[in-house]
């Protein structure tokens, strides 16, 4: 017979996440095993050294007044196999009070955080269809939040983390603000998920969403703001802000050097386990910073790895997203046309317009195109992760 | 000149290594096909190989086979590393690619074996520590079992279930889409 640990750890670790929750009833002992947060991060290596061409998209419907609730579907989309479908992996859950407008998702080991303009989040596993809400957090003055999302190799263990303004003063006279940030751990079988307060950022945190590294958040921070022209975007400085989860403290860095601030068409992305800039200085034009963050130094250095032009006129930003091959990214404008982009030469190959030529497939055969409905496309890369979210 | 071919021969011999298999079969191999094994490697550091290394864990048949794949893997890992300096780059590209799919199809060709032979190749690799065959093994019955339900399962691996009928239901009921 075959030792038990050549079989749990040899062979059952490389089933897909179906196969194993399935197999949880086969016995105590599988039971068991199959639900430890060790065989979760054996099953998620070998599971990405193994395949890295899978994707999820999650259209995120945009309306411009306020909407009791939105539709939140996650789909499996491939790319290199197949550009122009992608399949229902999460259907929308039943909320009572459904799902407030949510913003940019943000991804960790194929986990997926939703968090939306009421302060509500949610972390989903679309392989194992757990669906969790999280506790709300400090409350926050300004609705401009956002929240960032990671994994600490140091204990092993997934945080969440927001920002929020907290206001002071007597009575109905608020004669102070100031900035918090606070942290919500899971992923070792705690009990309960709850948010544990930080230091306070050096500078206040911006309203963008922030990137996640092993170890570490970047969020963008307003570092200091030329006197008169508050709203001139230009006149601000942002620097990047570092927060070490392991030593839970921030350290400054700056902006590459294409721009002193994030501006509204300048986006932070994750590229192949890099901090990327995209930076876009006109309609037809696009260029990806890539940083080397020497975390002994807490040294940040930019390199501009490449300069595009955009065949089509983006109107607000361009997203990067990794693909399974190091010189190629997909760059997608607005989170509508999606192309694949070569670093090495900057050209431009077209994918798919997630609007118009993209089917989205239901159960049974039921399949729809968005058209011209306000909906953006935001591609996240994926893995098919066994991890637990919740409390076991 | 006579003498100096057999020199080479002797240092050629000196690195081989002799494996003796449960049923005393004995397999010559180069220390290059046997240092796959990581237990076959360390024994060689610790200077107890002389006499030959007995596996009483590994009958002939199926010892025939793991060498065998050590075989291929040594010449592929070896033609790996003297290939990148005598090529050019697009040309190591090539080969390297060449080798890649021929040994994918020797791995193809390898598993092509029944239930048994895999288990007991499987128990081979992890006794002398075989990375890659145990990988290579492990994924062929990962990929057989996927589909199965855990009362195939149980069938299978000799599996008694010990969950109480309370508790399967409840276990069920959790995780009924995956049953779909």
């Amino acid at each position: 017979m075959i030792p038990d640990e050549v079989l749990l750890f040899g062979i059952l670790v490389r089933l897909p996440v179906k196969s194993l929750v399935r197999f949880k009833s086969v016995c105590k002992a599988w039971c068991a095993i199959i639900a430890t947060s060790h065989f979760a991060r054996l099953h998620l290596e070998l599971a990405r050294a193994s395949s890295s061409t899978a994707h999820l998209l999650v259209p995120l419907p945009w309306k411009k007044r306020a909407v009791p609730f939105v539709f939140l579907n996650i789909y499996s989309f491939q790319p290199s196999v197949e550009s122009n479908v992608a399949k229902l992996t999460m259907a929308n859950k039943d909320r009572p009070n459904g799902i407030p407008q949510f913003t940019i998702p943000l991804h960790c080991d194929g986990l997926i955080l939703i968090p939306s303009i009421t302060g509500h989040t949610f972390v989903c596993n679309p392989a194992t269809k757990e669906f969790v809400e999280l506790p709300l957090g400090t409350p926050n003055v300004v609705s401009n939040q956002r929240v960032a999302f990671g994994f600490d190799p140091s204990s092993g263990t997934y945080k969440v983390a927001r920002h929020f303004l907290r206001s002071h003063g007597e009575g109905k006279k608020v004669t102070e603000f100031n900035v918090g940030h606070e942290v919500l751990t899971f992923g070792d079988g705690r009990e309960t998920l709850e948010w544990k307060a930080t230091i306070d950022p050096p500078h206040p945190i911006k309203g963008r969403t922030p990137i996640c590294l092993p170890g570490f958040f970047y969020w963008s921070a307003v570092q200091s703001v030329a006197d008169d022209d508050a709203y001139q975007a230009e006149l601000t400085t942002d620097a990047i802000l570092r927060f070490s989860m392991r030593d839970e403290t921030f350290t400054v860095h700056p902006n590459p050097p294409c721009r002193s601030c994030l501006g509204f068409t300048d986006m932070m992305c994750e590229l192949g386990g890099k901090l990327c800039y995209v930076h876009s200085p006109s309609l037809l034009q696009v260029s990806i910073w890539l940083a080397q963050d020497d975390g002994h130094n807490n040294v940040i250095t930019w390199t501009l790895r490449r300069r595009v032009s955009l065949p089509i006129p983006r109107s607000d930003r361009v997203f990067a997203c990794a693909s399974a091959d190091q010189d190629t990214v997909f760059l997608s404008l607005d989170a509508r046309d999606l192309f694949k982009c070569n670093l090495n030469d900057g050209s431009l190959e077209k994918v798919v317009d997630t609007r118009h030529g993209l089917w989205y497939h239901h159960e049974e055969g039921v399949k729809f195109v968005h058209g011209s409905l306000p909906f953006s496309h935001y591609m996240v890369p994926y893995v098919e992760p066994l991890l637990r979210i919740g409390p076991c | 000149m006579a003498s100096a071919g057999s020199g080479d021969e002797k240092a050629a011999a000196a690195a081989m290594i002799t494996l003796i298999s449960s049923d005393n079969e004995k397999f010559e191999v180069t220390e290059a096909t046997a240092t796959l094994s990581q237990t076959i490697r360390h024994m060689i550091e610790d200077g107890c190989t002389d006499g030959g290394v007995p596996l009483p864990n590994v009958t002939s048949k199926i010892l025939a086979r793991v060498i065998e794949y050590c075989k291929k893997h040594a010449t592929a890992a070896a033609g790996e590393e003297g290939s990148s300096s005598s090529f050019s780059d697009a040309a190591f590209l090539e080969v390297d690619r060449a080798f890649l799919e021929e040994l994918e199809e020797f791995d193809d060709a390898f598993l092509e074996v029944d239930r048994a032979t895999l288990f007991d190749l499987i128990l081979a690799a992890n006794y002398l520590d075989i990375k890659g065959l145990l990988n290579l093994t492990c994924q062929k019955v990962a990929d057989s079992v996927k589909g199965k339900t855990p009362e195939q399962i149980r069938e299978m691996y000799n599996i008694v279930n010990d969950l109480t009928p309370e508790e399967e239901a409840e276990i069920r009921r959790e995780t009924q889409w995956a049953f779909e």
